[in-house]
């Protein structure tokens, strides 16, 4: 990997900028949970975490210290290579998708140029370890579990591509930190609002979340695929969800809200404004979860194929044609 | 569900089909009156039972309530309380359906089981009861009720569970409440008791005398 | 796939050859409501075949009826379904009043209908906040908890418990309320009523929630009349039979109020009704509290030993959940021979089986959480 622009490319400095990732990882992981438990008090007429620490803040430190106390449980009956991998192999694409991203204009590790077909391949393996996990785990409710995530993954990720497509389109780039440079004067929500929806739809159901959150949901499948995992293994799938939750926001904010762009007569800086947007996003996938009922599998499903993937389509070809005409 | 006036006619026609050859002597005083627990109550032969809830199923009833009364201490048999009820009219019809066991009485379970407690003394009773010779073989048999009345099911299921008596013609019948491998059948009278506390002055069991039929 | 663990393959059930996929829901799982087992043959996500296996938690109430006396056996009815516990209790205490010949005083049976009541719409609102629950909606739940928590404390404060009230006596009740009974009592009718169309927002009108119960786990008349369900469940598929009508028992036939009922018969109808019995529930609350006359809570002569006539007698109320009847047959001693529950959930489950057949597994949460089960009531 190379520091772009920035920090001399150094071997040193690579592993150092891996480390500050991979603790943000784990702290952007402590504050969602922290900020879910807070939003979902608020919304439910409650107070929260308010002991441990300033509002609670150090509730999710605790939560992590008791996960890491706690016994390793491997259950008999479990596939021990697909069960002890899973959890690895789902949280190992998630670090590696983070580390793509633009924070500001000359803070990114690496930019390449084919950026996002690399970030939508990353979050194709982790699936891999959800399905590993369920299988793995010999256990009636986590195979179910992973068949539907398996099957939904499949039926999101292709309108999730395809409304990430105008936008490529738009800025005849790959490249995140391109697509970025590209939205100086008009950020891409503007042109593809319905893009924009159909992405941040699909990447609610690509990060397992409610209303979308069947593969583990718990008044149906107990937990669904991580059902037998608990102490720390549970924990990885855990921050990979909430990194993975991250890392669509992210995408959501490059690619339609202008990433690091801002209002230039505002002196704050670019990272101040991606964190700003992705945050923001975040919170919108909380109001959701914390709202809407369940929807039932073949519902999901429907909806993907029925709905979801036409209207990308359309949309997809609209912007082609449109482009083709005005230029 | 049919207007009132339908539900009268079905009534009537029930009533009826009921008074044609059959033994219709009220039993008890039925407590009369548009009130909660207003029900007529008659005694029903066996054989002539499942005729009886097929004119029920047809004129619109629901099977309320099927439960057995362990009354061979009293009057030597087993009695059957069927209860239909009506959505459409407060038609309530409890009949009662003895059944001559041939397991017979065997007094009051060996041990009052004071000394234990609970669930302990439950489960002594429930050994004693297998072990006594007089337990071998389920006793009564009455015919099943699930093609007239799915709701049947269950409940017969229960009085096996709770009784031993058998249906003839139940699809399934196995325990419901118990577990699968139990071997007792707890509401009988000589089951023993399973109370924490003994009521004062309460002998082992039931006292004598005092039979349900007045 | 258990052979290559070195245990002997499981015996193949009933199915549909090899595809068959065997699914032991509870009785330990979030949404069986208890300790419900259902035995599910699968086909993927459909379900095949449903079998509840029940008696989890059988705590013998019948039994333990007959080896105590009647007087000792009244803290049992409200555990019986501990989520309407106070209609439990006072239907026992009415029963027994009918077989002893008890006149209640009119304050008393007042009193009786205001806490039913009250009890009817915090079993309800566990119902609504629960029912949301399983279909994923984790806020109603917070919500409908809230304003249970009022009910309870107003209960709480009259009978000195918060789930299982030992409030009724035969004769009357334990305790007079007060001035600030009546006042909280009212004040939450009127909280309740302003929360109402906060609940059609957030549920009733949300389009997940509609898809998720419209046209699902229809039980029409005829499985109704089949099975003999009661209740909600009843008076969702059309049928106008509310005991408080059908057979007014205590002061009920003076009270000016509806049977809600919807013709559907889907989850969707269950919710609309539950949540329009509220409304009548409070409804009858304010009318009761009007009309609560001064005057005595128990009768002047009260006995401290129950020895009934030989005979049997049969009282039937609406609970939360329809239809509950207690049957007893005395034998003349202080024990009862038999004392029989008719409990509604009992009848409402095993329906229960019969809808289940063809839907999804999310679709058995769902259903099973309209049909409002509570299994202690179940297994008794």
């Amino acid at each position: 990997m190379t520091l772009h622009v920035l920090w001399p490319n150094t071997a040193l400095m690579t592993v150092l900028a891996g480390a500050v990732l991979m603790a943000y990882v784990a702290f952007n992981g402590m504050l969602l949970v922290w900020l879910e438990r807070k939003v979902s008090a608020r919304f439910q007429r409650r107070l929260g975490p308010t002991e441990v620490g300033w509002a609670g803040l150090l509730q999710s430190a605790a939560d992590v210290i008791k996960l890491l106390a706690k016994q390793l449980i491997t259950p008999r009956h479990v596939d021990r290579p697909l069960y002890h991998l899973a959890p690895v192999l789902v949280f190992v694409p998630v670090l590696a998708g983070i580390s793509l991203f633009p924070f500001d204009r000359h803070l990114q590790l690496h930019d390449f140029n084919i950026g996002l077909v690399l970030l939508f391949a990353l979050a194709g393996l982790g699936f891999l370890g959800i399905f590993m996990a369920g299988w793995g785990s010999n256990n009636k409710y986590a195979l179910l579990g992973a068949m539907r995530a398996v099957a939904q993954n499949i039926a999101y990720e292709i309108p999730l591509i395809l409304a990430t497509l105008p936008v490529v389109l738009l800025a005849r780039t790959m490249s995140l930190r391109e697509v970025v440079e590209a939205q100086h004067q008009l950020w891409f929500i503007v042109q593809q609002p319905v893009a924009f929806a159909i992405y941040f739809i699909a990447a609610v159901a690509e990060t397992n979340r409610a209303p979308f959150d069947i593969p583990e949901a718990e008044s149906e499948l107990v937990a669904g695929f991580h059902t037998e995992y608990s102490g720390m293994r549970f924990a990885f799938f855990f921050l990979a969800e909430y990194t993975n939750m991250t890392i669509v926001c992210m995408i959501a904010a490059t690619l339609f809200l202008g990433g690091y762009i801002g209002p230039s007569w505002l002196p704050v800086p670019g990272w101040v404004w991606f964190f700003g947007k992705v945050y923001l996003l975040l919170l919108v996938m909380m109001w959701l979860r914390w709202t809407f009922p369940r929807l039932r599998f073949d519902q999901l499903m429907s909806f993907a194929w029925g709905v979801l993937i036409p209207l990308a389509i359309v949309n997809l070809l609209l912007t082609a044609v449109a482009i083709k005409v005005w230029r | 569900m049919a207007e009132g006036a339908v539900a009268s006619e079905h009534a009537q026609r029930l009533r009826a089909e009921l008074e044609a050859g059959l033994d219709l002597g009220p039993r008890w005083s039925a407590l009369e009156g548009a009130s909660s627990g207003f029900a007529r109550c008659h005694a029903v032969s066996v054989e002539a039972l499942p005729r009886l809830a097929g004119a029920f199923a047809r004129a619109g009833y629901f099977l309320e309530l099927l439960t057995c009364l362990d009354l061979r201490q009293h009057e030597g048999r087993m009695r059957l309380v069927y209860t239909f009820n009506c959505f459409a009219a407060l038609d309530r019809w409890r009949l009662h359906v003895d059944l001559a066991p041939t397991r017979p009485w065997s007094g009051p379970a060996a041990k009052p089981a004071r000394a234990k407690k609970g669930a302990a003394a439950a489960l002594d009773a429930a050994t004693d009861a297998a072990a006594a010779p007089a337990a071998a073989p389920l006793p009564v048999e009455a015919p099943s009720l699930v093609a007239s009345f799915p709701a049947a099911d269950w409940l017969e299921r229960e009085v096996f569970d709770m009784f031993g008596v058998r249906f003839a013609g139940h699809p399934q019948l196995k325990r419901l409440l118990l577990p699968e491998d139990a071997d007792f059948h707890p509401l009988l009278k000589d089951f023993g008791r399973m109370d924490a506390v003994a009521a004062p002055g309460a002998g082992p069991a039931m006292g004598p005398g005092g039979g349900a039929d007045g | 796939m258990a052979e290559i663990w070195g245990e002997p393959a499981p015996q193949p059930l009933a199915g549909n050859g090899d595809d068959t996929y065997y699914l032991n829901m509870g009785p330990q799982h979030p949404s069986m409501h208890g300790v419900l087992r259902l035995l599910l043959h699968l086909r993927g996500e459909e379900i095949l075949e449903a079998e509840p296996v029940i008696g989890y938690a059988h705590r013998a109430h019948e039994k333990m009826a007959e080896n105590r006396n009647y007087l000792m056996f009244l803290p049992n009815s409200s555990r019986v379904d501990y989520l309407s516990g106070m209609i439990y209790n006072l239907a026992y205490c009415q029963a027994m009043e009918r077989l002893l010949g008890i006149e209640v005083p009119e304050r008393a049976e007042h009193i009786r209908v205001i806490v039913s009541e009250l009890n009817r719409i915090s079993s309800h609102l566990l119902w609504f906040g629960t029912f949301l629950l399983d279909l994923g909606g984790v806020t109603p739940f917070l919500y409908a908890f809230d304003d249970r928590e009022e009910i309870l404390t107003i209960l709480e404060r009259v009978t000195g418990s918060r789930l299982t009230y030992s409030y009724g006596r035969f004769g009357g009740v334990t305790q007079d309320v007060d001035a600030l009974f009546v006042e909280q009592t009212l004040a939450f009718v009127a909280r309740l009523r302003g929360r109402m169309p906060d609940y059609h927002a957030l549920v009733s009108d949300n389009v997940i929630f509609r898809h998720r119960c419209e046209g699902v786990g229809l039980i029409d008349q005829a499985t109704a009349l089949r099975y003999g369900v009661t209740g909600p469940c009843l008076r969702a598929c059309g049928v106008p039979y509310d005991l408080r009508r059908a057979e007014p028992y205590g002061i009920y036939s003076r009270f000016d109020f509806e049977v809600p009922t919807q013709p559907a018969g889907d989850i969707f109808a269950r919710y609309l009704v539950r949540l329009a019995e509220m409304e009548q529930s409070c409804r009858i609350i304010e009318q009761a509290v009007a009309a609560l006359p001064a005057g005595p809570i128990m009768p002047e002569k009260q006995k401290k030993r129950f020895k009934p006539e030989v005979g049997e007698s049969y009282f039937a109320v609406e609970s939360a959940r329809g239809h509950f009847g207690i049957y007893i047959v005395s034998d003349g001693s202080e024990l009862p021979l038999r004392l029989k529950l008719r409990t509604p959930s009992f009848a409402n489950l095993s329906a229960v089986a019969a809808v289940l057949k063809g839907t999804m597994i999310a679709d058995t949460v769902a259903i099973l959480g309209s049909v409002d089960v509570v299994l202690p009531e179940v297994d008794r």
